[in-house]
């Protein structure tokens, strides 16, 4: 690598204002690119159709003295444990679940939203009463994972 | 009718502003934040918070669903966007009214309208307003800009018509760079507004940026609040502001007064604003843009005027009307406010962004030192978001004692941890130039190099 020429081209960079440079020849490819903080971007997970969506982190916590995951709201919204008021449950303490199967639905701007187990797994205890307000990364469900094979 | 309950959709010390001004009026706040800002200091002052989604802005102050969301679970009236983020986002405002929550800004109409820079030239000249000479409709090839150039001559500059922060302008001094500055603009136009169109205007030499505080009930009434000269800047972002302008005297800050009123009263605007020009050498002023939000610089006007600007805000926005007692005759900026802007970048290093933990913190103080900050010890600055990390105001009887002051309170404040502002504003504090007032938006190459 030539980090010369890398100096050099951020420099232009910095010089020319630009946000992403992209330079290609016989034997030199770099794409250098700022992080564009504050900027003006529509965000790509705005939800207007009812949509499966899943979290991204699956913290582990201990419950009874056992290992569980935590699955936690991926967005803003009400919390609804059954798809209307009068049908049944998703699912309930107790249930086995499979990692697509969906647990709960959260209603962001009048859409809902289903989630999914995102494990395998005992539901061990829901953390949230129906019809109740949740923000984003708010623990739902304590999820005891399947034993893997043994 | 007033609010009871807002939800403020913002961070750092806009944020903490806003939720002061909130309290100051009875109002309950509600913040939302990030995972990375789950110690900010806005959480800790407002009523009730709500995460809203990891770091990345698009994902979380940027995203609409999950404020509006935010704002339907705490069941509030009104939505402060505060300055940047979805300030003037006319969407953002069109949904905020879709769901009976009142937007604490202009209506979506008018911020459509304001955000297309070259519809809002097209307006104002319409108006009556001077605007710089250059085009009123978009430029779509070399031949459209050719044919501007013929009536303006060079040097000219390039504009996003969507524009702002700097992004998407070019200067351009002779014909043979035209064509690449065309091209290169309208890549990093398309790149940060998803919009590629451009304008083109006559470029200035040194001219000062003078901007007019307006604000506007929703019954047809428009006072302004004098000026605030915001002449010292590094690529288009402004670093030390300050009111009244030493360019501008009781007969030109009437003439730019009326030109800022007809400009409001040509939208329809309602609620706060500021109207934005340049001033040439011979004292000519010509419209650039309106800003449709709370700048950051409001309170030097505030200083001058002792006017809550936020409070007015949320109070017009409820429907109030312009009071009373903010007759004309009543309004006269009494001494000399300076602001200066404490960013965490390093100004030896071409202003490059720094983050990082505050391992100490000593604010200055004393009469006539105003600091709005979310700063506190052992806070750590994430790299997510904008550098402003404290802003510090200072009053004076004369301009001479503002800017004494300054140096003062700058000399007491330690900010450990980070690199800061700090010495690029001392170093300009000191300036022959600057101390005359003899400043204009090119001013920064003189002081330091860039």
């Amino acid at each position: 690598m030539d980090l010369k020429r890398i100096n050099r081209l951020i420099t232009i960079m910095e010089e020319e204002n630009l946000a992403e440079l992209e330079i290609e020849d016989e034997d030199f490819k770099v794409k250098i690119a700022k992080p564009q903080a504050g900027s003006i971007i529509e965000s790509k997970s705005s939800t207007h159709k009812s949509k499966v969506l899943s979290t991204k982190k699956i913290p582990i916590k201990k419950f009874e003295g056992k290992e569980v995951f935590k699955l936690t709201s991926p967005m803003v919204g009400f919390f609804y444990l059954s798809q209307t008021p009068r049908s049944p449950h998703y699912v309930n303490v107790g249930d086995k679940v499979l990692p697509t199967q969906i647990v709960c639905a959260i209603e962001v701007m009048g859409v809902v939203n289903e989630i999914e187990a995102k494990v395998a797994g005992k539901i061990k205890k829901i953390l949230v009463e129906d019809g109740q307000p949740v923000e984003y990364g708010q623990p739902l469900f304590l999820i005891e994972p399947e034993e893997k094979e043994k | 009718m007033s609010f009871k309950k807002i939800l403020v959709a913002n961070r750092g010390e806009i944020a903490v502003r806003i939720i002061r001004a909130a309290k100051e009026l009875g109002i309950r706040t509600v913040a939302v934040y990030s995972e990375v800002d789950r110690n900010s200091l806005h959480l800790q002052f407002a009523d009730e918070a709500v995460c809203i989604g990891p770091a990345p802005s698009q994902e979380s102050y940027l995203n609409i669903p999950q404020i509006i969301s935010a704002a339907l679970i705490t069941g509030v009236e009104a939505i402060h966007p505060g300055y940047g983020f979805l300030a003037e986002n006319a969407k953002f405002a069109e949904i905020c009214e879709s769901h009976k929550i009142s937007f604490i800004g202009p209506n979506s109409q008018t911020i459509t309208k304001m955000g297309d820079k070259i519809e809002a030239r097209r307006i104002m000249k319409h108006a009556g307003i001077p605007i710089i000479p250059g085009s009123t409709k978009p430029v779509e090839s070399l031949k459209d800009a050719l044919r501007i150039i013929e009536k303006i001559d060079y040097p000219i500059i390039i504009k996003a018509a969507a524009g702002g922060g700097g992004k998407g302008v070019r200067i351009v001094w002779s014909r043979d760079k035209l064509e690449r500055a065309l091209e290169v603009a309208s890549a990093e136009a398309n790149a940060s507004f998803k919009n590629p169109t451009l304008y083109i205007e006559r470029y200035l030499h040194e001219p000062r940026h003078i901007e007019i505080q307006i604000l506007a009930d929703n019954y047809g009434n428009v006072i302004h609040l004098g000026e605030r000269e915001c002449s010292i800047q590094h690529r288009h972002q402004k670093l030390i502001e300050e009111s009244p302008s030493p360019a501008v005297d009781d007969r030109l800050r009437a003439k730019m007064g009326e030109a800022a009123l007809k400009a409001a009263k040509a939208v329809k605007y309602s609620n706060v604003g500021t109207v934005e020009f340049l001033l040439d050498k011979s004292k000519n002023f010509y419209f650039i843009e309106m800003n449709t939000r709370i700048q950051v610089e409001h309170p030097v006007t505030e200083t001058v005027t002792g006017i809550d600007l936020v409070k007015e805000q949320i109070l017009l926005a409820s429907g109030k009307k312009i009071r009373s007692q903010f007759s004309k005759k009543d309004i006269n900026l009494r001494g000399h406010a300076i602001e200066c802007r404490i960013n965490a970048t390093d100004p030896d290093n071409g202003f490059s962004p720094c983050s990082g933990k505050i391992h100490s913190l000593i604010l200055p103080s004393g009469i006539g030192v105003r600091i709005d900050t979310h700063l506190y010890p052992g806070y750590t600055v994430p790299p997510n978001y904008d550098s402003l990390i404290a802003k510090i105001i200072t009053y004076g009887l004369t301009r001479e004692e503002a800017i004494a002051r300054m140096k003062r309170a700058l000399e007491e404040c330690v900010i450990e941890g980070i690199k800061t502002t700090i010495p690029f504003h001392q170093k300009v504090l000191t300036h022959d130039a600057f101390k005359k007032g003899e400043i204009h938006t090119h001013f920064l190459p003189y002081v330091i190099n860039v």
